[in-house]
C-alpha cells in the first residue's frame, strides 16, 4: 500500500470524523446534562437537512445562511418537545424516557414522510462537488466547512461550559441536580435550554452536511445514529472536545479500516476500537469529565 | 357492533335474519347458472405478486401492468379462439416462499385457474412452480431471474426474462463490443456492489463468467448497506485503475457514491456500468442530475428503445400510474400478452394443451413486440432469445445504446472523465 494513498485516506478520514463530531455534539450535550438518551436526535438532523433543502429550492437560500435560522427554529421546536413530552417523563424510570424519545422519533419520521415523501431528495448547490487541493489530496469544501464548524462548536462549548454562568449551571445540574436546585439554579430551565440547544445543533449539522449527502425520512437513523452514540460514549458523555476527538478516531478508523480490509469490514475496525477503549476506560476517553 | 349487541331488538333482528336468509337463498339459487356462465365466458389466471411488505411498491405496479394488459385484451374481444372469453385476473399475495406455495395451491384447487403468472422473487418462483407442475397448470415467469427456474426439467414452466447470469455475460459482451468499436483495449474490471441479495448475485456471476471473456476482476469491492462514505472504495479503485467498473446498489448509496466520485475526481479508464436495481431507477438519475451523464445502465428494457410501440406502451402505463414501465412492470405486461397468445393458439383451457401451445409458440408480432422481437421458447422453457439491453444516461434520460439492432443512440465510449465534462 503506497504511503500516499494512506495519507489521503487519513486526511479524508479526519474530515469524515468532523462530520461525525458535528452530528454527535448535540447528542453529547443532552446525554451529558439531562442523562436522557435521545433516540430522536437523528430525526432532528434529518429535519435540518429537509429545512435546508426547502430553503434552497423555495428561495435559493444557501444552507450556510439558512443554517442559523434552522438552528434557532429547531431550538424552539426542541424546547417545546422537551416541555411537552420529555419533562413529564423525567420523573419516571430511564427506560420510559428512552421510549418517549423513540415515540418522538417515529412521529417525526412519519411527519417528514408526509411533508416531503419517501424518496431521496438532493440539495445540489452549483458548487456541491467543488474541491480544493491540499497536500495532493482533493478535499470538498462542504466537508471541510463541516469539519471547521465542528471544531469551532466543540471549542466554543468547552469555553461556555467552563466559564459562562449558564454553562456552569448546566454542569452543576448534570453533576447533582438536587444540590444545584438548592443553590438556586432552575434545573427545569437548564433542561429546557439543553434540549433546545442540543436538538438545534443536530439540525445545524443537518443543514451543513446536506449538500454532501441526500435525504430521506429515515436518513438520520439509517446513517448516523449508531456512529453518533459510539462517538458520544467514546469521547465521554457531555464532553464537546471528547465528541470531536471521538469523531476523529471513528472517522479515521473507518477510512483506514475500509482501505486496508475492504469497505465491508470498515465498521468492524472502528467498533473493535470502541470496545477496546471502553474496556480500558469505561467512562470514555475523558474519564467522565465534561470539561 | 357492541351497542347493537347490548340493545337486542328482537323484531329488527328477526327481520334482518330473514333478509339475510333470503339473500343467501337467492345466491344459492343463482350459483349454478353463475358458475356455468363463468366457465363459458371467463378464463381465470392467477397472479402471484408481493402486494404487501417491502416489495409492495413493485408488486402493486406489476398488478397495474397486469390490469392494463387484461383491459386491452378484453376490450379487443377477449380470447377469440375461445368464443371471446374474457380474462379474469386473480391476484394472490406472495411475500414469502410459504405464502407463494399456499396461494398457488389455493389458486389451483379452489379457484381452478387456467394458468399462473408470477411470482416476482426467485425463491417463491422456484418452489411454487413445482406445485403447478404437479397439477399440470402452465406457469409463466415474467419477472424472477434465477437461472435454475428453467434448469430443473419442469414441463409447465416458461420463463420470459433473462437469467441472472446474463447480467455478467450480456454486460461483458456489451463493453467488449463498445471497446472494439472505439478501438480500445479492455482487459480489467473492478466490481462495486452493495452487500445485499442482488449485489451478491452480481459478485457470484461475475466471478464465474468474466474469465471466459478474458476480463480480469482486479478487485471485488463490497460495501455495507447505508454507508456514510465511499472514500475507501474510491481510493482503492484509483489504486487498481481498472478499464471498467461494474456496479450494483440502491438509489441512496449510488447518490452518495457519485457525489464522492466527482469530488475525488475519479473515473474508470473506459466507463462505469450500473446493473439493474437502483442504477436503472429513474429516481436515481433525477437525484444525480449531471453526475449521471455518461453512466451506462443494464436492464431488460428501457422505454427509449428501437422497438415498435415501446414509447406508446410506456406512455399508457404512465397515464395509469404516473411512473415509467420499469422494474418488471414491462415484463409482466408482456407476459400477460404472451400467455393470451398461447390461449389463442391452444383454443382450450386445458393445462396440457396450453402448455403445448406455449412450447410451440413462435411470435413475431403482437403487443409484446414492444420489448421482444420474437417469442420462442427453448426445450427447457426459457425464452433464450431474450437479452439484457444497455442504455446510457444523459440529462436524466436513458437511451438504449446496445444491442446495436435496438439502439436509439450511439454510445459515448470511453465515457469522458470529470475534467472533460461540461
Amino acid at each position: 500500500m503506497p504511503a500516499e494513498v494512506i495519507f489521503q485516506s487519513l486526511l479524508l478520514g479526519i474530515l469524515q470524523g468532523g462530520v461525525y463530531a458535528l452530528v454527535a455534539c448535540g447528542l453529547t450535550l443532552i446525554y451529558g446534562v439531562m442523562k436522557v438518551v435521545n433516540f430522536a436526535h437523528a430525526e432532528f438532523l434529518t429535519l435540518g437537512m429537509y429545512l435546508a433543502i426547502a430553503a434552497w429550492t423555495a428561495g435559493g437560500v444557501s444552507p450556510y445562511v439558512s443554517a442559523l435560522f434552522i438552528f434557532a427554529l429547531v431550538c424552539a421546536l426542541g424546547a417545546a418537545a422537551q416541555a411537552l413530552v420529555i419533562r413529564p417523563a423525567l420523573k419516571h424510570p430511564q427506560i420510559n424516557q428512552m421510549l418517549v424519545t423513540i415515540g418522538v422519533s417515529t412521529m417525526m419520521i412519519g411527519a417528514m414522510q408526509l411533508a416531503w415523501g419517501p424518496n431521496n431528495l438532493v440539495l445540489s448547490l452549483p458548487w456541491s462537488g467543488a474541491t480544493f487541493d491540499a497536500w495532493g489530496v482533493r478535499l470538498s469544501y462542504v466537508r471541510t466547512i463541516a469539519f471547521l464548524v465542528a471544531v469551532l462548536i466543540a471549542g466554543a462549548f468547552w469555553l461556555f461550559l467552563k466559564h459562562a454562568k449558564t454553562g456552569m449551571a448546566m454542569r452543576a445540574a448534570s453533576q447533582n441536580p438536587v444540590a444545584a436546585r438548592l443553590m438556586g439554579i432552575s434545573v427545569q430551565r437548564v433542561n429546557l435550554i439543553t434540549f433546545g440547544v442540543g436538538t438545534g445543533l443536530a439540525a445545524l449539522a443537518g443543514a451543513l452536511i446536506a449538500p454532501a449527502f441526500f435525504v430521506n425520512p429515515t436518513f438520520g437513523t439509517d446513517y448516523f445514529i449508531l456512529a453518533a452514540f459510539v462517538i458520544v460514549v467514546l469521547g465521554t458523555m457531555g464532553n464537546f472536545i471528547g465528541a470531536l476527538v471521538g469523531g476523529l478516531v471513528i472517522g479515521v478508523a473507518e477510512g483506514l479500516g475500509g482501505l486496508l480490509l475492504g469497505p465491508a469490514l470498515r465498521q468492524m475496525v472502528s467498533l473493535a476500537l470502541f470496545i477496546v477503549v471502553l474496556l480500558a476506560l469505561p467512562r470514555g476517553l475523558f474519564r467522565g469529565k465534561m470539561t | 357492533m357492541n351497542h347493537v349487541r347490548s340493545k337486542p331488538n328482537k323484531p329488527h333482528a328477526s327481520r334482518r335474519q330473514f333478509v339475510k336468509a333470503s339473500a343467501a337463498a337467492a345466491a344459492v339459487a343463482a350459483l349454478p347458472g353463475g358458475l356455468a356462465f363463468a366457465q363459458a365466458n371467463e378464463i381465470k389466471i392467477g397472479f402471484l405478486l408481493p402486494l404487501t411488505g417491502s416489495f409492495a411498491e413493485a408488486g402493486q405496479l406489476n398488478k397495474q401492468a397486469v390490469e392494463m394488459a387484461v383491459d386491452e385484451i378484453n376490450r379487443a374481444g377477449g380470447v377469440k379462439s375461445l368464443k371471446g372469453a374474457k380474462i379474469v385476473p386473480l391476484f394472490a399475495n406472495a411475500t414469502s416462499v410459504d405464502e407463494a406455495n399456499t396461494e398457488t395451491t389455493r389458486l389451483i384447487s379452489r379457484e381452478r385457474v387456467t394458468g399462473i403468472i408470477g411470482a416476482y422473487s426467485s425463491g417463491s418462483t422456484i418452489s411454487s412452480t413445482v406445485i403447478a407442475e404437479r397439477s399440470s397448470v402452465p406457469y409463466l415467469v415474467p419477472n424472477a431471474l434465477a437461472d435454475e427456474i428453467t434448469a430443473r426439467g419442469l414441463k409447465y414452466v416458461f420463463k420470459t426474462v433473462p437469467h441472472f447470469s446474463q447480467f455478467a455475460t450480456n454486460a461483458a459482451e456489451m463493453v467488449l463490443q463498445l471497446s472494439e468499436n472505439a478501438k480500445r483495449e479492455l482487459k480489467t474490471c473492478c466490481l462495486v456492489r452493495e452487500n445485499n441479495f442482488f449485489g451478491n448475485v452480481v459478485g457470484r456471476e461475475f466471478a464465474k463468467y468474466m474469465p471466459g471473456f478474458r476480463i480480469q476482476i482486479l478487485k471485488d469491492n463490497i460495501f455495507p448497506t447505508n454507508p456514510t462514505s465511499f472514500e475507501d472504495v474510491i481510493l482503492s479503485l484509483r489504486r487498481d485503475s481498472p478499464d471498467v467498473v461494474f456496479a450494483a446498489g440502491e438509489p441512496s448509496s449510488i447518490t452518495l457514491l457519485f457525489k464522492q466520485l466527482s469530488e475525488l475526481r475519479y473515473w474508470p479508464k473506459l466507463g462505469w456500468v450500473g446493473l439493474g436495481g437502483g442504477y436503472t431507477n429513474p429516481i436515481t438519475w433525477g437525484n444525480l442530475g449531471k453526475l449521471a451523464d455518461g453512466l451506462i445502465v443494464v436492464n431488460d428494457w428501457f422505454p427509449d428503445i428501437k422497438l415498435p410501440g415501446a414509447r406508446e406502451a410506456n406512455e399508457r402505463f404512465r397515464k395509469r400510474t404516473g411512473k415509467d414501465m420499469l422494474g418488471n412492470s414491462n415484463t409482466t405486461y408482456a407476459g400477460v400478452h404472451i400467455f393470451k397468445a398461447a390461449l389463442e393458439k391452444a383454443g382450450s383451457t386445458e393445462g396440457p394443451k396450453i402448455r403445448d401451445a406455449l412450447a410451440g409458440l413462435d411470435l413475431v408480432d403482437g403487443p409484446q413486440t414492444f420489448m421482444y422481437e420474437r417469442v420462442k421458447f427453448d426445450p427447457t422453457g426459457f425464452m433464450n432469445r431474450t437479452t439484457l439491453v444497455g442504455a446510457q444516461v444523459k440529462g436524466g434520460q436513458a437511451k438504449v445504446i446496445w444491442p446495436t439492432a435496438v439502439r436509439v443512440a450511439d454510445a459515448a465510449w470511453p465515457v469522458p472523465d470529470w475534467s472533460k465534462r461540461t
